[in-house]
């Protein structure tokens, strides 16, 4: 590798510690699988870099990224087939290894309610969630990425969080009888 | 109307739910994968590429002319200097000499200053939607005429616009 060549691994290095983290959890939520997730991640890698040969290779900007990771883990879903179980409102989670919520926090009851709750918002409010607590994006971004306006994901926002707030206190009435 | 409080604990509790960054081993997976894509990178000039000025002649020729002001302004202040009459000897400034030879282009490079994401448009009459970037760059090549020694940078600016082969 020449000098130039090198230096263009380094921006991407340095761009990878920075976002690499909430696109991978971004593409856990959207596969369901940590595996996969990573598969996607490299494969939206390497297509965002081919992207980028008209602007000098330069790293991405954020919600292009998201974009393409968005796009690759549907292409991914269609291939493996389990379109039909990411529709499913309600999921079932036998396996925590294929749980995309963090396992280690099985042991806290309000957080295993919580993860519970978020399980049954639809794709839409799911999506929104994860794109704005765990990817640390802003409305106007999370807006580019799924195409909606800032207002209406700040409004889906919200409405999650209402929702999770009321499905949060049943659980705790039926838990404690 | 959801409390507000109980609606920060919901954000707080949502926050621990997901662990945060790559592991050790997706990181280093992921830099060699860079590293890869870094060692077979080129900067390459989109083709739908237009140029913004287009001088009559190439850069080489456009040099050649470039040189023959600078030089009879250089010679002429000399001979005025000098009390003379006399002027540079000029046939470098037929063109078919310097297509020839008499130029070296010792030095050509293109970089891009920037571009902008057009977003999703349609590209042709069937209604397909790719992705689009619009992108200025420059074009410099540095010139020597051989004869006098004189080297000449020359830069034309262009822009053009690149749509991803694949469309979503």
């Amino acid at each position: 590798m020449n000098r130039s060549q090198r230096k263009l691994g380094t921006q991407w290095k340095d761009w990878l510690a920075a976002e690499g983290g909430r696109l991978l959890m971004y593409a856990k939520q959207r596969t369901g699988s940590l595996e996969e997730a990573e598969d996607v991640l490299q494969d939206s890698l390497i297509r965002l870099w081919g992207y980028q040969e008209e602007r000098g290779y330069c790293p991405p900007d954020v919600p292009l990224a998201f974009s393409v990771v968005r796009f690759v883990a549907m292409d991914a879903g269609r291939k493996t087939g389990r379109r039909k179980k990411r529709d499913q409102k309600v999921i079932q989670f036998h396996d925590y290894d294929e749980h995309w919520l963090d396992p280690a926090m099985e042991e806290d009851e309000d957080a295993l309610m919580l993860r519970e709750a978020v399980e049954g918002l639809s794709d839409k409010l799911r999506e929104v969630v994860s794109l704005k607590v765990w990817s640390g994006l802003t409305f106007a971004e999370i807006g580019q990425i799924l195409k909606i306006s800032h207002n209406t994901a700040a409004s889906r926002y919200r409405y999650s969080l209402e929702i999770l707030q009321r499905e949060l206190a049943h659980l705790k009435e039926a838990r404690n009888g | 109307m959801a409390n507000l409080s109980e609606i920060d604990r919901i954000e707080a509790g949502l926050q621990r739910l997901m662990p945060r960054g790559l592991s050790d081993e997706s990181q280093q997976g992921l830099e060699e994968v860079i590293d890869g894509l870094a060692a077979q990178s080129r900067l390459t000039i989109g083709q739908r590429g237009r140029r913004l000025l287009t001088p009559q002649f190439g850069p080489a020729m456009a040099a050649v002319l470039l040189l023959s002001v600078t030089v009879w302004g250089v010679f002429s202040f000399q001979a005025s200097q000098e009390g003379t009459a006399r002027g540079p000897s000029l046939a470098f400034l037929d063109a078919r000499e310097s297509e020839s030879g008499a130029i070296s282009v010792l030095e050509s490079r293109v970089w891009l200053n920037g571009g902008e994401d057009l977003g999703i448009r349609a590209v042709d009459e069937y209604g397909d939607a790719q992705r689009g970037w619009s992108y200025v760059g420059v074009e410099e090549e540095r010139v020597l005429h051989e004869d006098s020694g004189y080297e000449v940078i020359l830069q034309r600016e262009f822009e053009g616009e690149h749509y991803a082969s694949t469309s979503f």
